[in-house]
């Protein structure tokens, strides 16, 4: 193979890999009855890249997840940090740590306890309301925080007990353009959750 | 000669902070660190002017509520029905105190605080779910079941 038809190749490839670079990665979610995570289902309304795909959540975003992110965590299992990761410990009582059982409202603060604890600030909830998912009832609740930059975000909850623990979506997006221009059709989403 | 004030205008400061009292008492909770927050409000109880009491007896209850260790939640009931009589003492309170007497089956007591609670906090956006409890604790003021 001539030198030339090397270098050929070689900037083929760096194009290739430039675009990928560029693009948000993962696979794409389309439109309609997808898995959000496991067992858990949601009907998309529009299209996301899958930002993180694990066995436990997944991340999802539309123009990269500084800009917006919808998280989606099939279970959330007793003693756990409600984001995962960490679990309560006798040496570490105190904390954003599930407990099946809790009353919504106590629910709805450990998700912003959380929220806390991940370094954001001034956060806010309203509109806490019931909301059923599939046949299972949950709650749903809108917040505002500002990040660790002081860049004001706005979001939304949706949360529901089932055997092994609690369902949970999460979405935000800064207040400015963004959160706005998505929040009718990704609540619409997240009245769709449900298991499998 | 009597000795001077040790604080000045400690009145005035403490109308001035009043507003924002709650909030910040929320925020403190929202950490999660249960023994330094009982450690901090029940040390700005015992200097607290009476108008403060039902806040801070609150929010010390709400403390021992949320950290839910072994005695937490009697503990936390006794405080709900002390702050209930205090002044300045949150809607919320009878809230929890509602829930405090429905966990301890006096059911046509919770009921009436939770109606009280909704009384004084007609807007509250925990009203749909407040709402449902009284519905399921559904006991008439003689106690008896319908």
């Amino acid at each position: 193979m001539s030198l030339r038809r090397v270098t050929q190749i070689l900037t083929i490839a760096l194009i290739g890999l430039l675009i990928a670079a560029c693009s948000a990665g993962g696979p794409l979610v389309k439109p309609g009855p997808t898995i959000a995570s496991g067992k858990l289902m949601i009907d998309s309304q529009m299209e996301w890249t899958r930002v993180y795909t694990g066995t436990r959540y997944q991340l999802w975003s539309i123009d990269g997840e500084l800009l917006n992110r919808l998280y989606l965590i099939q279970s959330v299992r007793a003693k756990e940090f409600i984001f995962l990761g960490q679990r309560q410990t006798k040496r570490r009582p105190d904390g954003a740590f599930y407990q099946r059982g809790l009353r919504p409202d106590e629910l709805r603060d450990l998700i912003l306890d959380g929220l806390r604890a991940a370094g954001t600030a001034n956060v806010e909830a309203r509109n806490l309301r019931p909301a059923m998912f599939g046949t299972r009832e949950g709650l749903r609740f809108e917040f505002s925080l500002a990040n660790e930059e002081g860049l004001k975000f706005q979001g939304m909850a949706a949360a529901f007990e089932q055997e092994k623990g609690l369902s949970l979506a999460i979405f935000m997006a800064p207040s400015e353009y963004y959160y706005p221009r998505d929040e009718a059709k990704v609540s619409k989403m997240l009245d769709t959750l449900r298991l499998k | 000669m009597p000795n001077p004030p040790r604080e000045r205008r400690r009145d005035e400061y403490r109308a001035a902070m009043r507003p924002f009292m709650e909030h910040w008492l929320a925020e403190e909770l929202g950490r999660r660190r249960y023994a330094s927050s009982l450690l901090v409000i029940g040390e700005l109880l015992a200097d607290a002017p009476a108008e403060d009491h039902g806040l801070l007896t609150f929010y010390l209850g709400e403390a021992h509520r949320r950290r839910n260790a072994a005695g937490d939640r009697a503990k936390a009931a006794e405080l709900y029905a002390r702050a209930i009589i205090l002044t300045g003492a949150p809607a919320a309170t009878w809230r929890e105190h509602g829930f405090a007497l429905r966990d301890a089956d006096r059911k046509a007591e919770a009921t009436a605080a939770l109606k009280r609670y909704l009384e004084l906090a007609p807007q509250a956006e925990d009203r749909a779910f407040v709402q449902r409890a009284l519905d399921n604790t559904a006991v008439d003021t003689t106690g008896e079941r319908p």
